[in-house]
């Protein structure tokens, strides 16, 4: 960190360097967070989070039975104590609460006063904030995995809807009605996302094992079909179907830039893939347990070096380097299974929710917060009456080991 | 990292889970505290080795782990965070909280696992939750997502309440799908019952037939109004009224001799009295309208109501013969009798035990109950009807009502009864008091005796009598003849006149001889060729190319088959008096029987009473053998003479556990020592033995092959002659 300073100060260092080389040394040191909390609402199992794109700061989460919850990040209190309140749910007992599981919610991209949900009861609704009353329900005529809005669109406000259809609908939200389908798949479509570069680039993973690359002005057909070998004829034969796993595709996430999409399979591989053509990187990540025969939703670090992919891996949460595939760190503290996380590029946290209805905060383990813990013992050494100090005395132990003088 | 210290760890850690102790041995314990102590790799070390032990499926060594967990926990931090950052596996392995996955037996030791589980995270979670983070999200997990309650941990926790849901609701969909059975079987049975019923009735009322009908059929005038009360009479009111001494106020000597007559009259006759009584009984009961009644009678019989009369009616009902006319009656009253008590009424007991398992349905149960009600009053009445069967063989000899009373449940009443039977009606039912063992003999006398007695004209041995005594020969010195046959011949030789000793002499041969039932191979016995040709014909149709062979050809494997046959010896069956003997690892002797070779001890040798072989060639056998199999059993390395050797120099303990002494005594010694729950025990049961014999792949997979066979077979049989136009 010094020697980055120094480069910096003579001029070596571009000024987004230093901010690299902060942010990666952050995110390599999260942690289960001791001090931050998030309010505890749902009953059921949390499927899907996500962080409005504008401010960074409101968290949406959809659960199993329906319900919709709204937490605030922001910490404005001053003390690294923390607990993010609830905002505003909606309940399941709501009459516009979907009926069954919500599979994903997103924000719209331009304002946190819209979001968007999908749900096994096969309906898609279009949300406004301040009310929590839907302005639009589009009926799906099956049950809905995910959908995905365009973050950087401009010319179109497409919403590309994965159902058990086989097929990509796209929603165009200014008529509330579908535009046109992608036809291709052969079998239901668990996970789409959008390119961030290219706002009519979309990629589709679907249970038939095959993801495919989709340029929405041409409906004809995709642009090309993810190979895991490569074409490589020897591998898979030359009328072999080309497949970019061994499993259904249950997770798809581009890149900050743009350049490669990350897909996580059943055969519990996680696949880089370039953007322009198709290729497989052949990025050895080792396995990573997927049993679920849903959207699974993975994440990609922005502006760090080396960029990091997160995957649930059962209960925890894998940290990978994503050019290399080396694991960084697993994130321990889940109980069953992890099946959502967002990654939050500004603080360089993580929020991932999971079967046990827990919605976890993962935060950079820094000086300043060993000091704070410290400083809070401290303070409380000096406020606490004679016997409560004895008491907190003991607190201060917790961490160390208490062998009893009988074992000499 | 001393390897020493973590050999120690392990035997100490082996040790205490090992022991099936409820409590851990202090004196270990403190030993693997000492160690782990040292550094955090032992005490890393020490949690991989309880981690492997929590995953055996035995409660109490589990049991045994989570105790020593417990202990460190409580005083390493290393510790603390490896058992947290592993803490569902933990939970799913100590509190069973994965319902899946339920704790193994013995289930004492998985109840006080559990108990104690939930109680140290509970403690754990109160000491160390703000420190450790995982541990809080674990226990609030606990709560909220297993639903275990910790101020009351006996309650159920969601998994078992889970676990014992789904059991019952496998019960209920099988008990719903058999009374969905029960319903479609009562609906198609109900009216097979019902119909079976009515016949019954019939059959009675045709028997002994109503009050109603007796009174217009019959000749005994009686008061109009009383007897068309009695149309709805049964036998049972029947039979209580019967038992009433009656006085009616009216009195005729004459009549008394009458009534005398009443209890022993047969048949319809009977009845018509006995109507009269209820008739009367039921008048009695009508004080209304004695006055009106007593004037009809002194219309209809000219009596004065100063008379009294003393009848005597009989308390049974009367015997009723089988007679030409009623036989077919009773033989339907019988067949349905026993369709009731072979079919109905089983049916109908399980549907009762069936409805009320499922506690709904009522309206069913009543049906069936009403059901069960009428089959029973079916059968108790004829149970109260008492018929006098002819015995199907007697029917047609001498006469009908011969002697024999055929139904063997009816004697004994008939012994208790025959002395109220007065002496004008003893030839009418043929009972003779006089000679009852006669009877008795006859009547227990089985049928196959009859088939070849002298006194039955129509068989051998009495033609053979009626010979003998014509010739004065004497036929008994040789036996019975066994066989048709054999009287045959024996009759064709005194016809012929020929001399008594030859025949005896041949008589005996053939008693010897074996005897053939004829065959085929008789027929050609001594014919070189066959009776006739086998001509075969040509199943190509074609009249242009014929193959050259012979018409007349036959096969000589056919020629020879009708010269031979097969006889199958099975000889007579000698049951095995002796018994393996050979010594058991138990102490007792080997209990076998079998005739020449025990399965698990070779040939069977004479022994003496310690079980050792008597001849000193077999025990020299049997040695040799044991060291054989000795030898092969234990690899060259484990050879004990090297093993002490290798001991002797490294000084290193070197005993074989368990299975270099031999299978069943290594086993028995080691739960000796360690006091540990033998699990397997406690699954073996008969149900697990034979699952493990019937569901096993192999026998499965031999099913399976024979009914796909089978299927095979029967479509080769159906479509093997269409061809299939594709």
């Amino acid at each position: 960190m010094i020697r980055c300073l120094e480069e910096r100060s003579s001029g070596l260092l571009l000024p987004t360097g230093v901010q690299q080389a902060v942010s990666t040394d952050r995110a390599l040191a999260m942690q289960l967070s001791k001090q931050r909390d998030v309010e505890k609402v749902h009953t059921t199992p949390i499927n899907s989070l996500d962080l409005d794109p504008v401010e960074m700061r409101y968290l949406i989460s959809g659960a199993s039975n329906g319900t919709i919850a709204i937490h605030d990040l922001h910490n404005v209190t001053g003390q690294p104590q923390y607990t993010c309140p609830l905002l505003c749910t909606v309940d399941r007992c709501s009459q516009h609460a979907h009926k069954y599981s919500v599979e994903t919610v997103q924000w719209y991209p331009a304002d946190s006063g819209m979001f968007v949900s999908s749900s096994f009861d096969k309906t898609l609704k279009v949300w406004d904030t301040n009310t929590l009353v839907p302005v639009e329900t589009v009926a799906c005529r099956e049950r809905v995995y995910c959908h995905r809005l365009s973050k950087i669109a401009t010319k179109h406000c497409l919403i590309a809807v994965a159902s058990s259809l086989s097929q990509v609908n796209l929603v165009d939200l200014k008529s509330g009605s579908y535009s046109h389908i992608l036809k291709g798949h052969k079998g239901a479509v668990y996970v789409v996302d959008w390119s961030p570069q290219n706002e009519y680039v979309l990629a589709s993973g679907s249970s038939d094992n095959k993801a495919l690359m989709w340029d929405v002005r041409m409906a004809k057909n995709c642009i090309f079909t993810l190979d895991q070998h490569n074409g490589d004829a020897t591998r898979c034969g030359p009328h072999a179907v080309q497949t970019a796993h061994n499993g259904a595709v249950n997770g798809l996430r581009f890149t900050a830039d743009g350049l490669y999409l990350v897909s996580f399979g059943t055969d519990c591989r996680v696949r880089l893939w370039r953007t322009d053509n198709g290729q497989n990187m052949l990025v050895n990540y080792g396995a990573i347990n997927n049993v679920h025969e849903k959207c699974l939703s993975i994440d990609v670090s922005s502006s760090l070096n080396p960029e990091i992919v997160f995957v649930p891996h059962d209960s925890n949460i894998d940290m990978l380097c994503l050019h290399t595939g080396t694991k960084l760190q697993r994130l321990v503290g889940h109980y069953n299974d992890c099946n959502t996380l967002v990654y939050h590029p500004f603080h360089q946290e993580l929020y991932s929710g999971g079967n046990d209805r827990n919605i976890i905060a993962w935060l950079p383990k820094t000086a300043s917060s060993d000091d704070y813990q410290e400083h809070l013992k401290e303070t409380k050494l000096k406020k606490g009456t004679s016997r409560e100090t004895k008491k907190k005395g003991a607190n201060v132990n917790l961490m160390q080991d208490t062998w009893s003088s009988d074992e000499d | 990292m001393d390897v020493k210290d973590l050999q120690l760890l392990s035997f100490c850690v082996g040790k205490l889970t090992n022991s099936g102790e409820p409590k851990l041995d202090q004196e270990v314990m403190t030993k693997i505290k000492k160690t782990c102590r040292m550094s955090d790799d032992n005490v890393k070390h020490t949690f991989h080795l309880l981690w492997t032990e929590l995953e055996k499926p035995h409660s109490e060594m589990r049991l045994s782990a989570f105790q020593i967990v417990d202990e460190l926990f409580n005083r390493s931090h290393a510790f603390r965070e490896l058992v947290i950052e592993d803490f569902q596996f933990f939970l799913e392995q100590c509190a069973g909280t994965d319902f899946e996955n339920p704790l193994p037996a013995p289930k004492a030791a998985a109840m006080t696992l559990r108990m104690r589980c939930l109680t140290a995270v509970h403690q754990w979670n109160e000491k160390y939750g703000e420190a450790y983070k995982k541990l809080q999200l674990g226990y609030n997990y606990l709560k909220e997502c297993k639903g275990i309650n910790f101020t009351d941990m006996h309650s159920q926790s969601i998994g078992e309440q889970q676990r014992e849901n789904e059991r019952r609701a496998r019960q209920e969909n099988m008990l719903r799908d058999k009374l969905k059975v029960i319903s479609q079987q009562m609906t198609d049975l109900i009216p097979e019952i019902q119909s079976c019923l009515t016949q019954m009735d019939s059959c009675f009322s045709l028997l002994l037939p109503h009050m109603g009908e007796n009174l217009y059929g019959g000749h005994v005038p009686l008061p109009g109004p009383s007897g068309l009360n009695k149309d709805s009479c049964d036998l049972e009111l029947q039979k209580c009224c019967n038992e009433e001494s009656l006085e009616l106020q009216q009195s005729r000597p004459d009549d008394s001799a009458a009534a005398d007559t009443v209890p022993a009259v047969a048949g319809k006759d009977g009845h018509s009295n006995k109507a009269n009584t209820d008739g009367a009984t039921d008048r009695e009961l009508d004080d209304m309208e004695e006055s009106e009644e007593r004037e009809d009678l002194l219309r209809h019989h000219g009596m004065q109501s100063k008379y009294s009369i003393d009848i005597q009616v009989q308390s049974e009902l009367p015997w009723i013969h089988e007679t030409i006319d009623n036989t077919d009656i009773i033989n339907t009253a019988d067949e349905l009798l026993k369709m009731l008590n072979t079919k109905l009424q089983p049916a109908v007991a399980e549907w009762i035990t069936v409805i009320t398992k499922t506690g709904e349905n009522m309206d069913m149960l009543k049906k069936a109950i009403d059901v069960k009600q009428a089959i029973e009053a079916a059968r108790k009445k004829y149970a109260e009807l008492r018929i006098l069967r002819v015995k199907p063989g007697e029917e047609n000899g001498e006469d009908s009502d011969d002697d024999d009373d055929g139904d063997f449940e009816e004697v004994k009443e008939k012994e208790g009864y025959e002395a109220d039977i007065p002496e004008h009606l003893r030839d009418e039912i043929e009972f003779k008091p006089k000679e009852p063992t006669q009877v008795m003999e006859e009547v227990w006398k089985p049928r196959i005796h009859v088939e070849n007695s002298d006194i039955d004209p129509t068989t051998s041995t009495a033609t053979l009598h009626k010979l003998s005594a014509k010739y004065k020969l004497d036929l008994t010195q040789a036996g019975k003849p066994a066989t048709q046959e054999m009287c045959e011949e024996v009759v064709g030789q005194h016809v012929d006149g020929a001399k008594s000793p030859r025949t005896k002499h041949r008589e005996e041969n053939l008693a010897r001889a074996p005897h053939l039932s004829f065959g085929v191979d008789l027929v050609d016995w001594d014919n070189p060729l066959p009776a006739g040709a086998v001509v075969s014909r040509r199943h190509d149709l074609c009249r242009f190319w014929i193959a050259g062979e012979d018409e007349t050809h036959v096969s000589t494997e056919l020629l020879s088959s009708m010269r031979h046959r097969a006889i199958p010896f099975v000889g007579a069956f000698e049951p095995v008096k002796h018994a393996c003997r050979a010594p058991l690892p138990s102490g007792r002797l080997c209990t076998r029987r079998d005739r020449r070779i025990c399965p698990f001890h070779g040939r069977i040798v004479p022994r003496d009473a310690a079980g050792r072989p008597r001849d000193a060639e077999d025990r020299a056998r049997i040695e040799r053998e044991e060291e054989r199999r000795l030898h092969a059993a234990t690899p060259e390395w484990q050879d004990p003479a090297l093993l002490r050797e290798l001991e002797a120099a490294t000084g290193i303990d070197l005993t074989l556990t368990g299975r270099a002494k031999g299978k069943g005594k290594g086993k028995g010694k080691k739960s000796k020592e360690t006091k540990l729950t033998n699990v397997r025990e406690i699954a073996n049961t008969p149900r697990s033995r034979l699952e493990r014999k019937v569901l096993s792949r192999s026998a499965i997979k031999k099913v399976a092959n024979d009914l796909n066979s089978l299927e095979y077979k029967r479509f080769r049989d159906k479509f093997s002659n269409q061809y299939a136009y594709q």
